[in-house]
């Protein structure tokens, strides 16, 4: 019985896993494809999606290098927009165990699809699925960026929709964490807060400053 | 070396840093009954403000364009309790016809 019970709950995590992994790979390929038209080439693309390992941010400062700005403001908007893992790395947190080397590099593996599937109602996260998850995506992120640069080098990610991909995975697992009012309220309060701050901040810093509205969940 | 390895490099180590400062600052954290409930907020508020970012601007501009026909492609998808990978092709086919289009 105890075997059974440990592969129905290997099986329920599988099935979360698949298909987070398989819209990642996409959004990996769209990176990739983003990346050439950037100046990126495989080791860069690579590396980066190793190290950085955040597809907005991947995206975000490629975009900016792309439209001809600097180092400087590409890693920037970068930064700011990786700057969510510092709340997300709290939350996290409450799932890793053992030393602190072993805890910050069980952190390199957190991502936002992964991050907010193994979510848990309390706000903590299933350890198990967190780490498995989060190790699957890494291997398919790799991948799908590797096959995006050298497959998909003149392919428009636009014509083909794939600009779309990570709002839709976004989408789909906000979707699943509105349920409650308060949930749903903080949510429509941090889109406002984001969108006002658009047209007069640079890139990542809406969405920084939205992460604060978190802390309406201070009030009882 | 060049800009695109300088925004590897850098952008990389930091947000390495980024990601292990509160797993290491924390050690074994459990956190209070308020803390849980900033904590269970986090994940839909920045999930929310991402998904409006991404959709709904272009640069420091808003942009009303095929991006939000694919996002309303895809609340039909969530509201006929589609899985998620269903919700992500559908979104993609959605923006991808509707830019054909127009």
């Amino acid at each position: 019985m105890a075997d059974a019970n440990y592969t129905s709950a290997r099986t329920i995590r599988l099935q979360a896993i698949a298909p987070v992994a398989t819209a990642a790979f996409l959004f990996g390929i769209s990176f990739g494809a983003v990346a050439t038209t950037a100046g990126f080439g495989i080791e860069s693309a690579l590396v980066m999606s190793a190290t950085t390992f955040g597809g907005a941010a991947q995206v975000g400062s490629a975009a900016v290098l792309a439209a001809g700005g600097g180092a400087l403001s590409a890693i920037l908007a970068g930064v700011l927009l990786n700057l969510r893992y510092l709340p997300m790395g709290v939350t996290a947190s409450t799932a890793y165990r053992g030393p602190w080397y072993s805890r910050a590099a069980q952190a390199q593996l957190l991502g936002d699809e992964t991050w907010a599937l193994s979510r848990t109602p309390d706000g903590g996260h299933d350890a198990r699925l967190l780490l498995q998850a989060g190790a699957t995506v890494f291997v398919v992120w790799l991948a799908g960026t590797a096959i995006g640069v050298v497959a998909f080098k003149d392919v428009s990610v636009e014509a083909w929709g794939l600009d779309m991909v990570s709002p839709a995975i976004f989408f789909a697992l906000l979707w699943n964490q509105l349920d409650s009012p308060r949930t749903r309220v903080a949510a429509l309060t941090a889109v406002a807060v984001a969108l006002v701050l658009v047209p007069f901040t640079p890139a990542g810093v809406p969405i920084a400053v939205a992460s604060l509205v978190c802390l309406m969940g201070l009030v009882k | 070396m060049s800009a695109v390895w300088w925004v590897v490099v850098v952008l990389g180590v930091i947000t390495v840093v980024i990601k292990a400062a509160g797993p290491v600052a924390l050690g074994n954290w459990t956190p209070s009954d308020k803390a849980k409930r900033v904590l269970a907020l986090v994940s839909p508020v920045v999930l929310s403000a991402l998904i409006a970012v991404q959709v709904f601007t272009s640069g420091q501009h808003f942009q009303l364009d095929e991006r939000a026909a694919g996002l309303g492609a895809a609340l039909v998808a969530l509201l006929l309790k589609a899985p998620l990978l269903v919700v992500v092709l559908v979104a993609v086919a959605a923006t991808a016809v509707t830019r054909a289009l127009v």
